[in-house]
């Protein structure tokens, strides 16, 4: 098989990537950003050669998760979560124990496209509502992953709900480890991860509505760097050893 | 040719079309292992009751007391990394394969060594019995390279094993950064929480994460659960497994798509690494159109095409199903002979295309 890198510069490499990156301003909408990210994936397919049949494996588990301080403006953006999903994107959206009918309601329509759901529940919450909403996802063959405190999970007969199927507790404090790359542990390694924060991570900004926050905007450079170089390990191992580290202008 | 014989040709003639349509339809796919699990023992201090390998203290009650060659492990290992289609995580388990801990503890210097990213093992944590103890193992399992520690702990390893050693190990890891996933199984009369509840609010606390499952109905579990006690999670059999594969080698040295009940069974495997590269093994396996089938379409399609009604059998979902059928001597002689009928008709036709006039005959070898 031939590498599809092979012979391409590493400066055409960063250069494509900067172009992609430059559209997402320091704060941008939900729509702009789920824009780049499919833009992200057509240069990504083109880069590995899998749009025409190389490199296939490194499509898989390509892990994101909206973060949404309200659900209301989702029907606007489902067409794009639609399209990331049919690109091989797995998704997954958080929803809050304080706000289950609301995302239940709205959720609904475009519940198809979301393969997981990162489940926050708080203390205050009704065990009673919870063990609902997870029958409703497990029926419809959802992926659960469930955030609480150690004796929340203790304390509720959650697990009579699960009905034998697969679920992830994650203690709160480990939030932020857990759903940026949900599969951690057996993941991708060698592929590549979409991270943009000051923490490498892409974040859906819970402080408005609706919008993907970029913390720091240094942070495009360091995810470019990052997935530059992983594309290039996985790919060619020899190009990486070889060539010195370049920064995009 | 008499009409039966006519009726036999036109029938194989059909399965063999429909081999082909799902190749067809999976042709560019390629088998991602997202890890590779070695199982360097059948033995296991315990011998639980749900346990899918049928481990104790004498080996595997299905398939005997085995031991991994470790040279050839190591060689394993360190070819396996060009396997393009293998993300370089290893994974160590068993049984219980800290009962060989310096072993262990080699084998997982050996792979950061080699080049694995992630190293990660399974361990029911029975050697930490005090906490000091604890976090000195869990700290030269750190200093070897390990990333990561899957804990078993559930309703059926109490017996077995104390929840004072799996709060210390658990207290250990989280004392030296290790991460901690506890994997909990449970059936319909005993969920998680009895286990859970043995553990205290604070190590709870210091896990990474929990990850809670069905007990499958296979290995020990097969006999020693009540069938009804189980939970029907794909009884349909709609599923396949080719998004969760791990390159597997067990304790015999035999190679396997998954470490998920086909590794436990013995009526095939891709090769053994005591007598093969793991790479031309995995190639092999990649290629080889019957488990290009039962990874992509799932097992559903094999026993469809063995002429088995799924919808009268009572299969817990795609693993119970695989476990069953490869622990059958006539199933795998006949998907054997159907494959390599299947070949045959192949070769036949590019004979045939090329132009060298040479016939083949059907029929199973």
């Amino acid at each position: 098989m031939t590498n599809p890198l092979l012979g391409r510069t590493i400066e055409t490499t960063f250069r494509r990537l900067s172009e992609l990156s430059w559209h997402v301003s320091a704060r941008t909408d939900v729509d702009q950003g789920l824009r780049w990210l499919a833009d992200f994936s057509a240069w990504f397919r083109e880069q590995c050669g899998a749009n025409v049949g190389h490199d296939l494996h490194l499509l898989y588990g390509r892990q994101i998760t909206l973060f949404l301080s309200s659900i209301s403006e989702i029907g606007a953006v489902a067409d794009r979560i639609f399209e990331l999903g049919a690109n091989g994107f797995a998704i997954a959206i958080h929803v809050p124990s304080t706000h289950f009918q609301q995302f239940e309601d709205q959720l609904m329509p475009v519940s198809e496209a979301f393969s997981a759901i990162l489940l926050d529940i708080s203390s205050s919450a009704s065990v009673a509502d919870i063990k609902r909403y997870m029958k409703s996802q497990i029926v419809r063959k959802k992926s659960l992953t469930i955030v609480c405190d150690a004796d929340v999970l203790l304390q509720s007969d959650l697990h009579e709900s699960f009905g034998g199927q697969y679920v992830t507790f994650v203690p709160r404090r480990n939030l932020t480890d857990a759903w940026v790359v949900p599969d951690a542990q057996s993941a991708a390694v060698r592929r590549p991860s979409i991270r943009i924060d000051d923490s490498d991570r892409i974040f859906w900004g819970e402080s408005e509505i609706g919008c993907l926050q970029v913390f720091d905007p240094t942070a495009i450079r360091r995810l470019v760097d990052d997935i530059s170089t992983e594309m290039r390990l996985a790919l060619d191992p020899a190009s990486v050893l070889a060539t010195p580290q370049h920064s995009p202008a | 040719m008499d009409a039966l014989a006519l009726l036999a040709e036109g029938a194989r003639s059909e399965r063999n079309d429909k081999i082909q349509r799902l190749l067809d339809d999976v042709r560019e796919r390629p088998m991602y292992f997202s890890s590779l699990v070695v199982e360097t023992t059948n033995r296991c201090n315990a011998r639980c009751a749900m346990c899918y390998q049928a481990s104790g203290p004498k080996g595997s009650e299905m398939l005997g007391d085995d031991h991994l060659n470790i040279p050839a492990l190591k060689r394993a290992l360190a070819e396996a990394l060009s396997i393009r289609t293998l993300a370089p995580r290893f994974h160590l388990a068993g049984g219980e394969a800290f009962i060989y801990m310096e072993e262990c503890l080699d084998l997982i210097a050996f792979a950061r060594a080699v080049g694995y990213e992630a190293i990660t093992a399974t361990t029911n944590a029975f050697w930490a019995t005090t906490p000091e103890k604890a976090v000195t193992t869990a700290a030269r399992m750190v200093g070897a390279g390990m990333t990561s520690l899957e804990i078993s702990w559930d309703h059926w390893h109490s017996p077995f094993i104390s929840a004072f050693s799996v709060e210390n190990a658990i207290h250990g890891c989280f004392l030296n950064d290790l991460p901690i996933n506890l994997r909990v199984l449970g059936t319909k009369s005993e969920g998680y929480h009895s286990a859970l509840s043995k553990l205290s609010n604070k190590a709870i606390g210091r896990l990474t994460q929990i990850t809670a499952g069905p007990v499958f109905p296979t290995g020990r579990a097969a006999t020693a659960i009540p069938r009804s006690d189980i939970y029907v999670t794909d009884g349909d059999l709609v599923g396949s497994c080719h998004a969760a594969l791990n390159l597997t080698i067990v304790a015999s040295g035999k190679v396997f798509p998954c470490c998920a009940g086909l590794d436990q069974t013995s009526e095939w495997s891709a090769g053994s690494i005591t007598e093969a590269s793991i790479v031309a093994i995995a190639n092999r396996m990649m290629a080889d159109p019957m488990i290009r089938i039962l990874v992509f379409h799932g097992p559903r399609s094999l026993l469809e095409l063995a002429g088995e009604d799924t919808t009268s059998q009572d299969y817990a979902n795609i693993c119970d199903a695989c476990w069953h059928a490869f622990n059958d001597v006539r199933f795998v002689r006949g998907m054997r002979e159907t494959f390599f009928d299947f070949g045959l008709e192949q070769v036949s036709n590019l004979l045939r295309t090329t132009g060298s006039g040479v016939e083949c005959g059907g029929g199973g070898g």
